[in-house]
């Protein structure tokens, strides 16, 4: 471990340390607080994150505005309610769920991720239609626009995970995972080099990136990801109708990614839990009509990209280097080294 | 035959209203670097007003009515939402053209409620019968209103000092600073002409469609695909994208009823792939011809 390589292993362990810690609030947490309602909101935040991660991954690290992501949480949900009601062991149909999602974003990665970036982000904004489209009108297997009811749910041998408490470990087992995996990403030298094509493709290409390669490979895991938040909340909600999976998930989706702050983990934590608090909490307790909700999460999102777009995560980061860089240079008198190389971290 | 010819006729009427939203589009793409999600629902929001109004004034005054809120429209958001975040990249400001999209939504919903609403045809002159097909009125007046709009905004760009300088910002951003041209008021203008594009699709379409808060993000995503079909970069690819993207729709329409949107929006991706530089020849890749 040599120098060079030396503060890019330390800054994965304190992510993943910071990750453990998560995960053990997590695990405690229903020892702590016993009523339902309280868990429920966690458990919404969990679905949050896994398929927030899922564009996270995609935007954040690979630079894609993977605006499909409420498709691919579909085909996740309605492939495992679909196999799951026909009598398939749920934890196949999940498994069935994330790869059939994964399979739409590999098809529509391969016919558009060779045009224009611009045109890719419209293309997979259209798969949202595409999906409502098909939902609605297959009404054979998908029982249409009314949506389908009685959706199986996951079990542990004899334990039968469908009470809150169960669906709320299961559903932040999958998310502790999911982050991991984005961290882990992010942490590898398969991960720099995804940030490489994003912050330039031509140089990356240069360097013997396999530029195509890796943005397909992005776009089929934020898919999968998210295909796999669509199963969780089939599993969680046992009906599931083409609604939940309209525009309104991709708003609250990036309202998640862009608050918290898209090129870290820390940001879909920050930035679900400030969804949830205010779509569940705030907003009931400040306004009588639901229909207020568009133009807030619409709102912030015009507000949140023009004042922080690098998110909340971000604000916190800038605001503790130039502490840090104050304190440096009053202890040294003199530009300090160590702040340098962390803002080149935050640009990275 | 009548029937094929009855499709065509709608699909015409479809790829008039298309072309509209995909010129505005492309339009303030080319100019500002704005892909705007949000187009659709300026349509929605001008249609839905159209129709509001429509018992409380006559036609003429409503139009232009509804054509200078519109154009207020996409000047104020250009004000609040685009003006303050032109140094962003281009997947930041489509993520705050959508975010407008749904404050628009939401607005809409809040203003005008959840219903879709109806309006009668412009005249209520009876439909021309032509080769055994029926051609209503408003369908005449969607075709023309679109050919007028679309010609009145060519010779404003190609005749005023205004739309020479929005040309000129066009071809080469930084070289038309130099010679003058405020890019912010390059900016504003685009967007106010592209909030008064979708005000007269939207007054067009609401008699034949009716309008309801969900109308604008159909309308955008078409609207989006139709500029992509027309290579988002010239103004005649913009209308030829639309218009084709109206005649595939119509004919899904009637081949595959059910289907029809995942049909059409699946043709385009395929076309794309086939023609990734949109349909007509070039202008896609060409820097700088609006």
């Amino acid at each position: 471990m040599d120098r060079l390589t030396l503060p890019l292993v330390r800054r994965r362990n304190r992510d993943i340390t910071g990750l453990a810690v998560v995960a053990v609030f997590v695990f405690a947490l229903p020892f702590a607080v016993a009523d339902d309602g309280t868990l429920r909101l966690f458990i919404l935040a969990g679905t949050y994150v896994v398929i927030a991660t899922g564009l996270q991954m995609c935007f954040g690290y690979a630079g894609l505005l993977n605006l499909g992501i409420p498709a691919f949480a579909a085909v996740g949900a309605y492939t495992y309610a679909i196999l799951g009601r026909d009598g398939t062991n749920p934890w196949v149909a999940v498994l069935c769920a994330v790869l059939a999602a994964a399979l739409v974003a590999a098809v529509l990665g391969v016919l558009v991720l060779r045009l224009r970036a611009l045109y890719f982000a419209i293309a997979a904004f259209g798969l949202v239609l595409i999906a409502d489209n098909i939902i609605s009108a297959w009404t054979d297997v998908t029982d249409g626009a009314e949506g389908m009811i009685g959706v199986p749910q996951l079990s542990l041998g004899d334990l039968l995970l469908g009470s809150t408490e169960g669906t709320y470990y299961l559903m932040w087992a999958f998310a502790i995972a999911v982050l991991l995996l984005s961290l882990l990403v992010r942490h590898s030298a398969y991960g720099r080099s995804v940030l490489a094509v994003r912050d330039s493709e031509v140089a990356s290409a240069a360097f013997g990136v396999p530029v195509r390669r890796r943005l397909l490979e992005m776009f089929v895991l934020s898919g999968a990801v998210a295909g796999l938040g669509g199963a969780l909340y089939a599993h969680d909600i046992t009906v599931i109708s083409p609604k939940a999976f309209g525009v309104e998930l991709l708003l609250l989706v990036t309202v998640v990614v862009v608050v918290g702050g898209k090129d870290t983990i820390w940001g879909v934590l920050v930035g679900a839990a400030a969804v949830v608090l205010l779509q569940n909490e705030i907003l009931p307790a400040v306004f009588a009509s639901g229909n207020i909700e568009l133009v807030v999460f619409g709102g912030i999102l015009v507000v949140a990209m023009i004042l922080a777009p690098t998110g909340v995560v971000g604000l916190i980061r800038e605001a503790v280097q130039l502490a840090s860089s104050r304190v440096g240079r009053g202890r040294r008198a003199e530009p300090a080294g160590e702040p340098s190389r962390e803002t080149e971290e935050s640009h990275a | 035959m009548d029937k094929y010819l009855q499709f065509l006729i709608s699909g015409i009427a479809l790829g008039s209203v298309y072309s509209l939203v995909s010129l505005g589009i492309t339009l303030a793409f080319r100019t500002t670097g704005v892909l705007n999600f949000a187009q659709g629902s300026f349509v929605m929001v001008s249609g839905l007003t159209f129709i509001t109004l429509r018992d409380d004034m006559p036609l003429i005054p409503l139009l232009l009515l509804v054509i200078a809120l519109g154009v207020l429209l996409g000047a104020v958001v250009e004000r609040i939402a685009i003006a303050p975040a032109r140094h962003l990249t281009h997947e930041s400001l489509v993520i705050i053209t959508i975010g407008l999209a749904e404050v628009l939504r939401g607005l809409a919903l809040l203003t005008f409620g959840d219903r879709t609403k109806y309006t009668d045809s412009f005249v209520a002159w009876r439909p021309l019968h032509v080769a055994g097909a029926t051609v209503s009125m408003q369908t005449l007046f969607v075709v023309l209103g679109a050919v007028v709009a679309v010609v009145v905004t060519l010779l404003a760009l190609e005749r005023t000092r205004l739309g020479r300088a929005l040309r000129a910002s066009a071809m080469d951003s930084d070289m038309s600073i130099l010679c003058g041209v405020s890019p912010k008021m390059v900016t504003f203008v685009t967007l106010g002409v592209a909030g008064g594009l979708a005000a007269i699709a939207g007054s067009l379409l609401a008699p034949v469609t009716g309008m309801g808060f969900e109308s604008g993000l159909d309308l955008a995503i078409k609207g989006l695909f139709a500029a992509v079909l027309g290579g988002l970069g010239s103004l005649k690819g913009a209308l030829w994208g639309g218009m084709t993207f109206g005649l595939l729709e119509a004919f899904a329409l009637f081949a595959v009823p059910t289907y029809s949107v995942s049909i059409t929006l699946g043709l385009v991706v395929l076309l794309l792939v086939v023609r990734p530089q949109g349909l007509t020849s070039g202008t896609g890749a060409r820097v700088g011809a609006l």
